[in-house]
């Protein structure tokens, strides 16, 4: 049988300060180790979707549910979901004056692990796994002396995230626009970690403008989401049809 | 009886006891300025001190610490926090303030080499420092435990730590004077730390520094106030030709007080960078009022202030920047950046430049902000508690200071003090 990593029903999300309703029904199942991309023209709500999914405040569910695992995860904080098992690669990370990316992701490790009842990693330990994880996404290790993301170019940043979820070793990933403003080399970069870090227990809910991403991943289904609602769903072929079509045949 | 007149009588007896003898030429303008104007209440045209609520200073009649009472019950408590950070008794040279009355002989100080007592005919006492700049300034000068000496370049590449251990009584005053004389090509670094017992007082120390040609001086200062002291804090520099300043102040702020740095730039070609951190909570009130006299020309100032405020704190910024008509090529820059912890909390930055120069680059910067929102969310989105990842956020604002403190203990000692300090600020 199928397990599903996440079900969503009928969700409908409104910006809290203004009340715009951004999502307005939407329904979405992500089984286990799958691997879904959603495109559509701005405003379509793609980034909101991801954001509710994390649990930023800045956005009311007015209705609906999201399951994570079976669990409610509207009942969830931010850091709670994202010990659950969440992560989200920003499409704008913050800059963080002061705090070291090692020190971040050994509080952002350790955190998780000790949510699930493990032992804090020992120095050494944490280490290890860091350097390695640097290497493999290919960033350089003088830059991480910095303060998080501080004087990072627009693609080191996002290596970097995609680097602090190679450590969070999420069960779902979702990835906001992390391909935009990423050079080939950077887009190969991530769409190896990626394609590296597919299994059976890790699935990805990736929000892409670009079609080129997709050469590097190849996704088991893409949605197309415009005003707040998926207007279509199918495998990889739809991306020829948007290619050829835009987006306004779906509306 | 007004507050003035008891201060008039204590200043009076300090006078007949003929300590002050010697300097005779600073106390008696202190004591009459402080005689006429009093403390600086009167907020109308009053600059530096308009922001802050001045009356407590006037509420109790403070009258001056003796030694006996300022060799505090501390004493040995204070080289315990020292040591915990690596500065010991042994290895480095601590000047213990109030140790004694020849503080350069106290029990605890033997001078080291390329440290030597002025002849209090040499001392400049009052030059640098104003007595008619300020009222505490003023009162200071005129009822003074004075110290003053020189360092020479026998002591290069040492630092000399002066150690204001507090005071073990209420309703007492304490003004120390130092007048400290670098000289010629000598670089050294001086750390100046007040630990502040949590008793009813009055501190008033001031600070003159004279830097010769081509010297160097890094000043660390840290102010460890309590509940219930006053301290207001007064440095006076005078830089000569090619010498160097540089002030890293590390702040908690007492009930009331002030970090107050005035530096004159009076040879070309020197440089001076003061930076610092201030620490505000409960309904504790503090000021950084710092000044940059650029008198000569090719000469470089830097200004760097960080704020975090809690709880109903305020905390007042205000520099200065002053450009004398002939300081062509004068380059001056200012920032000061606040962190709002509670909404009780406020800060008043105020940034002035006076330019009668016309071939200079100064600027100057503020900012108040809360703790960043999207930041929080990002860094929770992480699986950090809200409360870790605020204070988080609070240690990287403040390290980006502390990490520019070059003498590794006082980097030590100021990075445990912040541990110390977080946890009493509200973060709500």
């Amino acid at each position: 049988m199928d397990n599903k990593i996440l079900e969503i029903k009928n969700l409908k999300a409104l910006v809290s300060e203004t009340g715009e309703e951004i999502l307005s029904g939407i329904d979405l199942e992500i089984g286990d180790g799958e691997t879904h991309v959603i495109m559509g023209p701005n405003g379509g709500g793609k980034s909101t979707l991801v954001n509710v999914i994390a649990g930023r405040d800045s956005y009311e569910v007015s209705s609906g549910s999201i399951k994570f695992k079976s669990k409610n995860l509207l009942n969830m904080n931010i850091d709670e979901r994202s010990r659950e098992g969440i992560f989200l690669a920003f499409q704008y990370p913050s800059e963080i004056p002061g705090v070291r990316p090692w020190q971040f992701m050994k509080a952002a490790v350790d955190a998780k692990r000790k949510a699930n009842g493990d032992p804090e990693l020992s120095v050494r330990e944490f280490s290890k796994i860091y350097d390695d994880n640097l290497k493999k996404i290919n960033i350089n290790s003088d830059l991480m002396k910095r303060s998080l993301n501080e004087g990072f170019s627009g693609g080191e940043k996002k290596r970097n995230e995609v680097f602090q979820m190679m450590m969070l070793e999420p069960n779902l990933a979702l990835l906001d626009e992390t391909d935009s403003g990423l050079d080939v080399d950077a887009l190969k970069a991530v769409g190896d970690a990626v394609n590296n870090l597919r299994d059976s227990k890790r699935s990805f809910l990736i929000v892409t403008h670009y079609q080129r991403l997709l050469d590097h991943i190849k996704p088991d289904f893409v949605h197309i989401l415009i005003n707040g609602k998926i207007a279509e769903s199918g495998n990889s072929d739809l991306v020829k049809k948007i290619e050829n079509d835009g987006y306004e045949s779906f509306a | 009886m007004s507050y003035i007149d008891h201060y008039k009588k204590l200043i009076e007896a300090e006078l007949k006891s003929n300590k002050n003898f010697y300097f005779m030429r600073a106390v008696a303008p202190g004591a009459d300025y402080f005689i006429e104007n009093g403390f600086p209440l009167k907020k109308k045209g009053n600059e530096r001190w308009k922001y802050l609520d001045l009356r407590n200073v006037t509420s109790s009649n403070f009258i001056k610490s003796i030694y006996e009472e300022r060799m505090s019950t501390d004493f040995e408590s204070v080289l315990e926090k020292l040591n915990s950070c690596g500065i010991n008794i042994v290895e480095d040279e601590i000047l213990i303030v109030g140790d004694e009355d020849n503080h350069l002989a106290g029990r605890n100080f033997i001078e080291p080499e390329g440290i030597g007592a002025s002849s209090p005919s040499k001392t400049n006492i009052g030059e640098i420092a104003n007595p008619e700049e300020d009222g505490f300034i003023a009162l200071n000068a005129a009822v003074a435990d004075i110290t003053s000496f020189w360092i020479d370049e026998n002591f290069s590449k040492k630092a000399l730590n002066i150690v204001f251990a507090g005071q073990s009584q209420d309703e007492r005053l304490v003004t120390e004077r130092m007048c400290i004389k670098i000289l010629k090509n000598t670089e050294v670094t001086i750390n100046e730390i007040h630990f502040d017992s949590n008793f009813n007082t009055l501190n008033i120390p001031v600070l003159e520094i004279h830097l010769d040609k081509d010297s160097k001086l890094i000043h660390n200062k840290v102010i460890l106030g309590s509940e219930k002291d006053m301290n207001f804090n007064f440095t006076r520099v005078f830089q000569e030709e090619g010498s160097s300043y540089q002030n890293n102040s590390f702040c908690h702020s007492p009930s009331i007080g002030s970090n107050d740095i005035k530096v004159i730039m009076s040879g070309e070609g020197s440089e001076c960078d003061l930076r610092g951190i201030y620490f505000t909570n409960n309904k504790n009130q503090f000021n950084t009022h710092i000044t940059v006299d650029h008198l000569a020309p090719n000469c470089k100032s830097n200004q760097f202030f960080k704020g975090v405020l809690s709880d109903e704190s305020k905390a007042v910024f205000s520099g200065k920047i002053f450009v004398e008509k002939g300081a062509q090529k004068t380059y001056a820059t200012q920032k000061d950046l606040n962190l709002l912890m509670s909404k009780g909390a406020e800060i008043d930055t105020k940034p002035s430049l006076e330019i009668y120069a016309d071939d200079v680059e100064c600027s100057h910067g503020a900012t108040a902000g809360n703790v960043d929102e999207n930041t929080l969310y990002y860094m929770m989105s992480r699986g950090l508690k809200k409360e870790t990842a605020t204070r988080m956020l609070v240690r990287g604002f403040v390290d980006e200071m502390i990490n520019s403190i070059s003498d590794d203990k006082i980097r030590k000692f100021t990075s445990n003090q912040t541990e110390l300090i977080l946890p009493n600020l509200a973060f709500k």
